[in-house]
């Protein structure tokens, strides 16, 4: 898809740091792209890089090589005092609530920060945005005077959702947004992010584990093993139709009907043993793996209408 | 029938900053021998202080004000601490939680770990670890070989057990050191296990794993396990039962069947749909309004009934009783009764 | 007076104990400063060998020296020096410490490297010697000043203790999920130290700083001892406490009282500053 028409467009994108003396690399040339209004979600185990993905789309993250490109322009090696206009339309919501605020700031504080950088804090229009927002996101008003640890889990998340909001972005990351939340709780929050997703025509980069979650929020689906994006499709193909052996696992290991008698016809799996250097990254793990999984990783391809996956067993 | 556990009008106190609050109110549940119990809850349920309780871990600003744990006849809430410790590890109850590090003694091998786990011996190390303090004195009739070690980390998947015995907790992942828990279960063969949330911070894949060897060590020794959790799909898929906890009351009791395809109580009801099970655009999801209860500050009558939308007078006023609806099934509710 | 100051007060009694005992000191060094002769008609320095080695009386608070002087006078009119010196020179650790220790911790890089091998350097040596050291060095030729090189002499021992602290706190706020934050809304470095680290910091060095001057007054203390303070005859709480000695055992106040005063004032610190540590880490 031609970057023009998308809101963020990412090629080859490689993306590592150095842990222990090694080198691990968190993406590996991944390339991908947002629409404008839609939703990607992206899936993957803790250690597949998503998170990485989503900090590397929003420059808080080194990038070795690849390009990203926000509404059509090539923002890879912008310098940080050249990024302050785009910063304001690309947002963040990420997965902790409890330390991702200043515990010494009041709510309103860290509401209208995303302003700060381009206005002075006490004026009557940024007030005017706090209240607004608020609201927005189904608050009290009275929660801007208070501090976060007066604050529960939900009404946090809310106010991270209010503070991404401010400054009106186009664009959100979402970082396991309802990962430490209770369900009935989760229940309100993806209600709440779909309403103003209509209502505002935003694209989200929707980052979880859950795939029931990424099932209900996201237009299509991207599945992240390793650092590999090794599927990507609309979200009725890869839960219905799964092509990846990875995204199969994935989908059978849901707790939802017949997983009992899935349990009953399951092994216990080996413990998955270190990576080998050369090949396919899920070769050891894999049921179907065969010579050339071993030696040669395979390429991304097509494989119907947009559907694409990265195994020999379609190549 | 003989029962392994009953937990009988249980009422558990709660100090903070000088105030008291209940965790659990008038709780009454039974556990048969081989079978799978899930309690299901959300923050506030009380579930996770059950659990501790059985198991006589309860922190020290928290105790039990009124009822009885029987487990297997004794009533262990008159336990001393002290003997606590016959009623844990071999034969008796045993506990995984849902971050295993904190089980494990950082500065000792998976080997000595397991080893003192069924024998209690003093290893060389002697430092503390919860395990042993968990698993109390030493147990000088209990022997243990070493191929039983072996064995019970192969049911649990590890291809080369030699490889894992002589590794340190914090060189294995999070799934990896769930399974030594597991095989330590395996190893104690517990007549009561007690699962609490052990799956939560693993992907789903490890997850059904876990689940599986829960299975398979239910299957092969009858051990009966409380299985903690605050996802109802999950439970109900390894659950005989399921019992629904809100603000430290039971709200529902029944099979697993019963309860997903025709829960009664208005909480149920809400925790199911709030499960998102569309697909986007397809449907929306009915999200139960409201935030969930802070024990110190709980409304009187049913905890519930801020959030409920078949709200009725005597909600506010009266704690629901449970009733028996059914074959296997309990309601508290004042909407049946 | 502001009541919730009063509140604070009241509560803690080391931090009430402690700030009374800081500002009697100051408020006597002020008086000394103004007019010595308003707590004493002694002149300090007045040496008058008739009197020499009176004990503690009506007349003499604190005895005579061995020259006849007025110890208590001469002790009043040491204060001035004894009370701002640690401020300067606590002051001027703290200041330098903030700046090293925010470049260092915030840019990180091999600015980082070469800071830290640097405040390592002097890390490593036992204060008190280093500081003698240099002082003896710097102001060996230069009598007048040998006290204003004393105090760059603790200065320079002191401010890598601050660079260290304040690197180390700069570090764990950087790691914070909520500076990652800060910065996808577009706040430049600048703006992120004004409003997440700074603020952090400052509760910390007040309680650090509060602890030190503690220590800095006893270090002081031992260079005026060993001659590297304030020339004579001017008089140094530190000084007053080496010439007594050779008057011991018969005449011990000429020594101990000036002693006495230098715990104190260090007391008085050590107060405060726990005081603070457990009102700042009560509230966060």
């Amino acid at each position: 898809m031609s970057h023009v028409t998308s809101m963020v467009n990412v090629q080859n994108l490689k993306v590592s740091y150095r842990i222990k003396g090694r080198i691990k690399v968190a993406v590996d040339n991944v390339s991908l792209n947002i629409d404008k209004g839609e939703t990607l979600g992206i899936i993957g185990e803790s250690g597949s890089g998503k998170t990485t993905l989503g900090m590397a789309l929003l420059k808080l993250v080194k990038i070795d090589s690849g390009k990203i490109y926000f509404k059509g322009k090539d923002i890879t090696l912008l310098k940080e005092k050249d990024m302050k206009d785009i910063r304001r339309l690309m947002q963040l919501v990420p997965q902790d609530p409890y330390s991702s605020m200043n515990p010494r700031l009041k709510i309103k504080d860290i509401i209208v920060e995303p302003l700060l950088a381009y206005t002075k804090s006490d004026t009557l229009e940024i007030k005017e945005k706090m209240e607004r927002v608020i609201e927005q996101v189904g608050l009290d008003s009275s929660v801007a005077e208070r501090y976060p640890h007066e604050l529960s889990g939900g009404q946090r998340q809310r106010v991270l959702i209010a503070r991404a909001l401010i400054g009106d972005p186009e664009f959100i990351v979402l970082d396991e947004p309802t990962s430490n939340l209770d369900v009935s709780i989760q229940a309100q929050i993806l209600n709440l992010l779909l309403d103003l997703q209509e209502k505002r025509n935003l694209s989200y980069l929707f980052i979880t584990h859950n795939i029931l979650v990424a099932k209900y929020m996201a237009d299509r689906i991207g599945v992240m093993y390793n650092g590999k994006l090794i599927e990507l499709g609309t979200t009725k193909n890869i839960i219905n139709n799964p092509l990846h052996p990875y995204t199969k696992e994935l989908i059978e290991s849901i707790p939802l009907a017949g997983f009992k008698s899935r349990l009953k016809a399951y092994n216990v799996l080996d413990v998955q043993e270190p990576i080998v250097l050369k090949g396919c990254v899920y070769a050891n793990r894999c049921k179907l793996a065969k010579e050339i999984c071993k030696i040669k990783p395979p390429d991304i391809i097509n494989y119907n209408n947009g559907h694409k996956v990265a195994c020999h067993l379609y190549t | 029938m003989d029962k392994l556990l009953i937990i009988d009008d249980l009422w558990i106190s709660y100090y903070k900053d000088g105030k008291k609050a209940y965790a659990i109110r008038g709780l009454n549940l039974e556990v048969n021998y081989n079978q799978i119990v899930g309690i299901v809850g959300e923050s506030g349920s009380g579930k996770s202080t059950l659990g501790h309780a059985i198991v006589g871990l309860l922190p020290s600003n928290s105790r039990v004000e009124k009822g009885r744990i029987l487990f297997e006849g004794t009533d262990l809430t008159k336990i001393n601490r002290r003997d606590f410790y016959r009623f844990r590890g071999k034969n008796a109850i045993f506990m995984i939680f849902q971050d295993p590090m904190s089980s494990l003694n950082p500065t000792m091998k998976i080997y000595d770990q397991l080893r003192e786990a069924v024998q209690g011996k003093r290893s060389s190390n002697e430092d503390f670890s919860l395990t042993r303090w968990f698993l109390g004195n030493i147990r000088k009739d209990i022997i243990i070989e070493n191929k039983d070690i072996i064995e019970a980390l192969k049911k649990v998947g590890f291809k080369n057990p030699k490889e894992i015995l002589v590794k340190y907790p914090h060189q294995l992942s999070g799934g990896e050191r769930q399974r030594i828990m597991i095989a330590m279960a395996y190893l104690l063969k517990p007549k009561l296990l007690i699962a609490d949330e052990p799956t939560t911070a693993l992907d789903v894949v490890t997850q059904a794993q876990v689940l599986k060897m829960l299975l398979e060590l239910k299957d092969e020794y009858k051990t009966s396990i409380i299985f903690i959790s605050h996802d109802i799909t999950l439970v109900s898929q390894i659950s005989d039962r399921i019992l629904v906890m809100y603000g430290g009351i039971l709200m529902e009791d029944g099979s697993s069947e019963e309860i997903l395809k025709n829960p009664l109580n208005p909480y149920t009801k809400g925790l199911i749909s709030s499960l998102p099970i569309y697909f986007k655009g397809e449907g929306r999801i009915s999200p139960i309004p409201g935030f969930p209860p802070n024990i110190f500050n709980l409304p009187a009558g049913c905890p519930f009934h801020p959030r409920c939308s078949s709200n009725m007078s005597i909600c506010k006023l009266q704690m629901p009783k449970i009733k028996k609806i059914g074959e296997s099934h309990y309601v508290a509710c004042h909407l049946y009764g | 007076m502001n009541t919730s100051l009063m509140k604070i007060l009241t509560k803690n009694v080391n931090l009430l104990l402690g700030t009374i005992i800081i500002m009697f000191f100051i408020v006597m060094a002020i008086i000394s400063v103004i007019n010595i002769h308003l707590l004493t008609r002694y002149n300090p320095n007045q040496i008058n060998f008739s009197e020499a080695n009176l004990p503690p009386s009506i007349l003499h608070i604190f005895g005579t020296d061995q020259e006849g002087r007025d110890v208590f006078s001469r002790v009043l009119a040491a204060l001035p020096i004894d009370v701002s010196i640690p401020y300067i020179i606590v002051g001027a650790s703290v200041l330098i410490g903030l700046i090293v220790g925010i470049i260092s911790g915030y840019f990180g890089g091999i600015l980082d490297e070469i800071l830290m091998r640097f405040t390592d350097i002097f890390l490593a040596f036992p204060g008190i010697l280093l500081a003698l050291a240099i002082s003896e060095i710097l102001g060996s030729s230069h009598l007048a000043y040998r006290l204003y090189f004393s105090a760059l002499a603790l200065i320079i021992v002191n401010w890598p203790v601050y660079a260290r602290l304040v690197r180390g706190q700069v570090l764990q706020i950087k790691s914070m999920p909520y500076i990652t934050l800060a910065k996808v809304a577009g706040l430049g470095n600048y703006q992120i130290m004004k409003r997440h680290v700074l603020p952090h910091l400052i509760p910390i060095l007040l309680v650090y700083s509060t602890l030190d001057m503690g220590t800095i007054i006893l270090s002081y203390s031992i260079l005026a001892f060993f001659g590297l303070g304030a020339p004579p005859p001017t008089p140094e709480l530190g000084r007053m406490v080496y010439d007594g000695l050779s008057a011991l055992p018969q005449n011990w106040w000429s020594s101990v009282f000036p002693a006495l005063v230098i715990t104190l004032m260090a007391l008085g610190y050590s107060l405060a500053g726990d005081g603070l540590r457990d009102l700042l880490d009560l509230r966060s």
